[in-house]
């Protein structure tokens, strides 16, 4: 594509200026940085037609050119790949020929190889200070393991809509939300009982955003907390900022981040302060890091975390309601034999349920068929009895939880940051 | 691969942390690598005793101090269990010994200044708060129970070194129990439950708190406005009012009959009023939960 003679470079940032939403002038403007040898600007505005059409492989194939002309081979191999996954790859196009090795668009696994984990163990290696032996099981690139989207969450459509709008939005088109002077930016907590899919949301979350995803888990923190914790979890932000865009998951942020006024060691605090200093140094020096937390102790968090430009957002991720649990269990139950189930009623009968006690019911309600079968050796499917016995015989985990956040809301004067849960109480009559 | 030592810190720090579970079982992984290691049964003492299984807990400190009878932490961890059963003489016996094997450790002396107070040897308890501020003017535990043994002996010096603790550490939350616990004794119950509702939103699960801050609110709350009096004088102030009843319905009747009659009602209804509205208004906030 050539630029039409009408347009100057100043004619272009006029009119970008004047809509910077018109994906053919930054277009033109990006080709014609790149020809005027402005290798680093002209990244810049492919990166920002990448974002605006995420789906699209042509701004990628151009993202991948820059990062190779820049030198930087493994990121720009990064963005091939990606691109290779897109419905619209084209492999004639003329710019793969300064490109190599070409990917395929029939073999989209060529991205989760790039991305994978031994790549993000080698980055996390070449960091200054960096640990070798941070456990990698939990450092995953979304692309390399199971992908999960919005679409995949059962249920939450309410939260998925208020996420969609507060956090992958301003965080795919960072412009329009500049220019409606509403705030972006900071991290998201994500809290609520376990397991209610704080940690799949998170990880729908970074689909969504078409982010590199890297969680730190609980076994991650243990190995933190060993030699110089400080160095290991800048390491982990520094990964992060290597990777945009990124999306940095920490799971059990309480963890981490347990509050300075209860905690006695002073490594606690040290490595609290440290977290900050990350989390305010990322939102100075990289606008494409994502940091999402998930905990089912927010009153554990530290205080300073909820502040603004931090962790100032907090989700509310309840217990599945009625319809959810129905689905869950209508779901989870595809191709195994059942006889006529009413899912609608199991859903009502299992109040409080979270999905993680949703498949301890079916393991139960599966027991007791499997024993039944073996002694009477007469097979048969799982019937509504079976699964409304397990449900009687299980008990939402949820409760206790529930329970503990009500005094918080009820005698604590909870505010802001629990007013979804004092609605859920009340909507749930446990207020 | 982390070492033992560093798998038996990872376990401190996540007792710490307040998660028991992932304790245990990081616990287990390196007990089974070190079975011989009383660091091991010090920390499944400790969280034994947050678990609140203190027999459990006193038979690993036990297993421990026979591996190690020298060993400060097993020791305070002994005393810990037997003042939480309420077994002072027996955690009086620990801590003397532990003070004669480290007389400089300020929070030894800390520790028996507790078990003092809460025996009621205030004077006792005085000597060695003082005892344990001259061995470290800085240990937080040792500042604690200054201030605590001059709210108990009602010292007039004691609000500013509250006061003085807030400034200088004002997110601790031993320094807001502090403050709560003074704020009290004061009867500034606005405030009071203020600083309660907070400490509540950093520890959901302290029932005892909770009803606390019901009683609190109950205080604060317009509908025991007319109880103040009482509520902030208590006996002294019951027996005030009786008296001024009395004087005033004898004074009235002697001017006019219909009066004293009026204000004999009034006083009686007042008596009902406060034998009545507690109950009902426990039971109100306890509903409706702490409304600002």
């Amino acid at each position: 594509m050539t630029q039409p003679p009408s347009h100057t470079r100043d004619s272009l940032e006029a009119q970008l200026l004047r809509d910077p939403f018109d994906p053919g002038i930054r277009r033109l403007y990006a080709e014609m940085l790149l020809r005027l040898g402005e290798v680093e600007a002209s990244l810049e505005q492919w990166r920002l037609l990448v974002r605006q059409s995420p789906e699209a492989a042509d701004p990628r194939i151009a993202v991948a050119l820059c990062l190779h002309r820049l030198g930087r081979e493994s990121e720009s191999a990064e963005q091939l790949t990606a691109a290779g996954s897109c419905s619209d790859f084209d492999a004639t196009d003329s710019r793969l020929e300064e490109l190599d090795p070409r990917p395929t668009p029939d073999n989209p696994h060529d991205r989760m190889e790039s991305a994978s984990p031994a790549p993000l163990r080698a980055n996390l290696r070449s960091i200054p200070g960096g640990r070798t032996d941070l456990p990698v099981a939990d450092v995953v690139s979304i692309g390399s393991t199971d992908v999960i989207r919005f679409s995949d969450v059962v249920g939450m459509e309410k939260l998925k809509k208020t996420i969609r709008l507060s956090v992958i939005q301003p965080f795919l088109q960072p412009g329009l939300f500049e220019r409606f002077k509403k705030k972006t930016g900071g991290g998201v907590l994500l809290y609520g009982p376990p397991g209610c899919g704080k940690t799949m949301m998170a990880r729908a979350i970074a689909t969504e955003c078409d982010a590199s995803f890297t969680a730190v888990g609980i076994s991650d923190i243990l190995n933190l907390w060993s030699g110089q914790s400080e160095q290991n979890l800048s390491a982990i932000f520094e990964m992060a900022r290597s990777q945009t865009p990124a999306v940095l998951f920490f799971d059990e942020l309480d963890a981490l981040a347990f509050s300075r006024s209860k905690a006695r060691s002073e490594h606690t605090r040290t490595l609290v302060n440290e977290f900050l200093n990350q989390l305010d140094g990322m939102s100075g020096r990289n606008h494409q890091v994502l940091v999402l937390g998930a905990t089912n102790m927010p009153w554990d968090v530290d205080d300073a975390m909820k502040r603004p430009g931090r962790f100032d957002r907090q989700v509310f991720v309840p217990p599945p309601d009625e319809a959810a649990r129905a689905e869950m269990f209508r779901q989870k139950l595809l191709g195994v034999p059942c006889e006529a189930l009413d899912f609608a009623e199991l859903g009502q009968l299992s109040r409080h349920f979270s999905g993680a006690d949703i498949d301890g019911v079916l393991e139960l309600a599966k027991e007791t068929v499997l024993t039944e079968i073996l002694e009477s050796d007469i097979e048969r499917g799982l019937s509504a009895a079976d699964l409304q016995e397990a449900i009687g015989e299980s008990a939402p985990s949820t409760l206790e939880w529930l329970k503990t956040v009500r005094n918080v809301v009820k005698f604590g004067g909870g505010g802001r940051a629990y007013r979804d849960v004092e609605k859920y109480l009340r909507r749930e009559k446990m207020f | 691969m982390s070492t033992t030592a560093e798998s038996f810190d990872s376990v401190a720090r996540l007792i710490e942390i307040g998660r028991l579970g992932d304790a245990k079982r990081l616990l287990g992984q390196a007990i089974a690598h070190e079975p011989e290691n009383p660091r091991g049964e010090l920390l499944a003492g400790h969280i034994a005793l947050l678990e609140g299984n203190t027999a459990a807990a006193e038979t690993y400190a036990s297993a421990a101090l026979a591996r190690d009878p020298h060993n400060l932490a097993t020791g305070e961890l002994l005393y810990e269990i037997l003042a939480q059963q309420k077994r002072w003489a027996e955690a009086e016996r620990i801590v003397i010994e532990l003070i004669r094997a480290h007389p400089t450790d300020a929070d030894l002396f800390a520790s028996y200044c507790h078990l003092m107070l809460c025996t009621l040897h205030v004077d006792k308890a005085s000597e060695l708060s003082k005892e344990a501020l001259r061995l470290d003017p800085q240990n937080d535990r040792a500042r604690l129970m200054g201030v605590l043994v001059g709210l108990v002996r009602g010292d007039a010096s004691t609000q500013y070194q509250v006061e003085k603790l807030v400034s200088e550490d004002p997110e601790s939350r031993w320094v807001v129990t502090l403050l709560f616990t003074s704020l009290v004794d004061q009867k500034r119950f606005e405030e009071a439950l203020r600083v309660g509702q907070q400490l509540l939103r950093a520890n959901p699960n302290n029932t005892a708190l909770t009803e606390a801050l019901v009683e609190l609110r109950m205080q604060t709350h317009w509908i025991a406005a007319p109880a103040r009096p009482l509520a902030r004088w208590g006996w002294f102030g019951a027996a005030a009012l009786w008296v001024l009843a009395l004087v005033t319905i004898r004074l009235a009747s002697a001017l006019q009959s219909t009066v004293a009659l009026w204000l004999a009602g009034a006083y009686l209804a007042y008596c009902l009023y406060t034998w009545i509205y507690p109950p009902l208004l426990r039971r109100w906030i306890r509903h409706r939960g702490i409304v600002p």
